[in-house]
């Protein structure tokens, strides 16, 4: 078993390529199906900032309420929290179960990895210049796995637009106020396409990782 | 960009692109036995099925395991789900007077009729076209790559990429009705609360994105190459 580092294997049709030298910037497409095989991102001093930012959004769009509702002298308003929480009061725990993974846990997971592998990037800048020194992220190979696995089920951005589904739903029959939570998760969804956007195997290439191909052969 | 051996490569590679060079079709992991890790993809050469990926420790396979029957049971499912999803009732309102339930298509009756037509299009597409989009083309190619067609394969390859990127869009009115019982508790007034329906639709929307991950679009090439093969 012998790693080849010069090559792509186009993950859609089998098709091989050989590496393009790296292009800031650019994007790779397999002729023969025509997906993405390689982008070209290697800047990476902004994906800390971005995770932070991020996060800082999340805190804000799960602890503010995304609406008020005010009818006739009642009043209801909600965080996505509370509306899982009102579902569990009706016995919906598996449509709750549903919508707490997909725009509250698995995010949530995502940013946590995130900031793990940006944290260390940005150490790794500051201290050494030179990538000779460069150190190995502990349980990189766990992370990206995990990551992998999350990326179709992390659905902020689905979230988002059925916020604005339902407030123009409730709009024509009550009145409501706007809360901060719907501008946090308008944030959130750009900043999280924003870092998400990196190619995750050029993640790999970060210098984060222990694997040298040429010096592994088995 | 046509693939030419990596200088540090082993032989055998070379060989093998020479004997191929009359062909049209573009040189192929399989037929070379390499295999690509779909977390890391680091290239693989001389690794066995199943054997951990030396980088990241993820198991390597040539094609993903079992592939057509996963699909198929997954996409049974989706379809036998498919039915309640769009009969039982999304979301029940209850009123002073009245008790009110409305299906997936009612929601889109109701934009229609408050004249909202961008809404009523966004939640059409999104809860009723896209899962029935998304059921008959992973269907069309499921049977196409069993039968070994070789028909129109680049745009089943972009077929494919449409409905990965889609699926996760039907999830909207799923999150509409969590954020309406969330909103509209005001007591007796006026209270919404999520019906039966609302979960077989998640269900529908969740077993169509497994049996996209499950499917194996590299099938379809193989196929196809196989055919070209046998007529040369």
């Amino acid at each position: 078993m012998q790693a080849l580092p010069n090559v792509i294997l186009c993950e859609e049709c089998d098709s091989l390529y050989q590496k393009p030298d790296a292009l800031d910037g650019h994007v790779a497409h397999c002729a023969c199906c025509g997906t993405e095989i390689e982008r070209y991102a290697q800047k990476d001093h902004y994906i800390l900032p971005l995770t932070i930012a991020s996060i800082l959004m999340f805190l804000v769009a799960n602890s503010m309420p995304i609406a008020q509702l005010r009818l006739q002298g009642l009043e209801s308003q909600s965080t996505l929290i509370g509306s899982v929480l009102s579902l569990t009061a009706h016995g919906d725990w598996l449509f709750a179960l549903m919508v707490l993974a997909t725009t509250f846990a698995f995010p949530l997971m995502q940013l946590c990895l995130l900031l793990y592998i940006a944290l260390h990037m940005h150490r790794q800048n500051m201290s050494h210049q030179n990538n000779s020194t460069a150190k190995p992220l502990p349980y990189l190979n766990i992370v990206m796995r995990i990551m992998h696995g999350l990326k179709p089920w992390s659905m902020i951005e689905v979230f988002m637009l059925s916020m604005m589904v339902a407030i123009i739903k409730l709009a024509n029959s009550a009145t409501l106020i706007l809360g901060p939570a719907i501008w946090a998760f308008v944030a959130l969804t750009i900043l999280l396409s924003l870092v998400l956007s990196v190619n995750q195997h050029s993640l790999w290439h970060l210098k984060l990782d222990p694997f040298k191909p040429d010096t592994l052969k088995q | 960009m046509q693939y030419s051996p990596p200088t540090d490569s082993a032989d055998s590679l070379t060989n093998h692109s020479q004997n191929q060079t009359n062909s049209s079709t573009a040189l192929r992991g399989l037929s070379m036995g390499l295999i690509v890790c779909h977390i890391c993809g680091t290239v693989w050469q001389d690794a066995k099925d199943g054997q951990p990926c030396g980088r990241c420790e993820s198991q390597l396979h040539q094609r993903k395991p079992n592939h057509i029957n996963r699909t198929w049971a997954l996409l049974i499912a989706a379809f036998l789900m498919y039915l309640p999803a769009n009969l039982l009732p999304i979301m029940v309102t209850k009123s002073l007077i009245a008790t009110q339930y409305s299906t997936i298509m009612g929601g889109v009756l109701y934009f229609i009729a408050s004249g909202e037509w961008a809404l009523a299009v966004i939640i059409f597409v999104a809860s009723f076209l896209v899962p029935l989009f998304k059921l008959i083309s992973l269907t069309i190619l499921l049977v196409l790559a069993q039968k070994r067609s070789a028909w129109r394969l680049k745009e089943r390859a972009k077929l494919y990429r449409v409905i990965e990127a889609v699926g996760r869009w039907s999830m909207l009115d799923v999150f509409v009705v969590c954020i309406l019982a969330g909103l509209v508790q005001l007591s007796n007034f006026s209270q919404v609360i999520a019906g039966s329906g609302v979960l077989a639709f998640g269900a529908v929307v969740i077993l169509t994105m497994l049996a996209t991950l499950s499917f194996d679009p590299r099938v379809t090439w193989d196929n196809a190459n196989h055919q070209q093969d046998g007529k040369q």
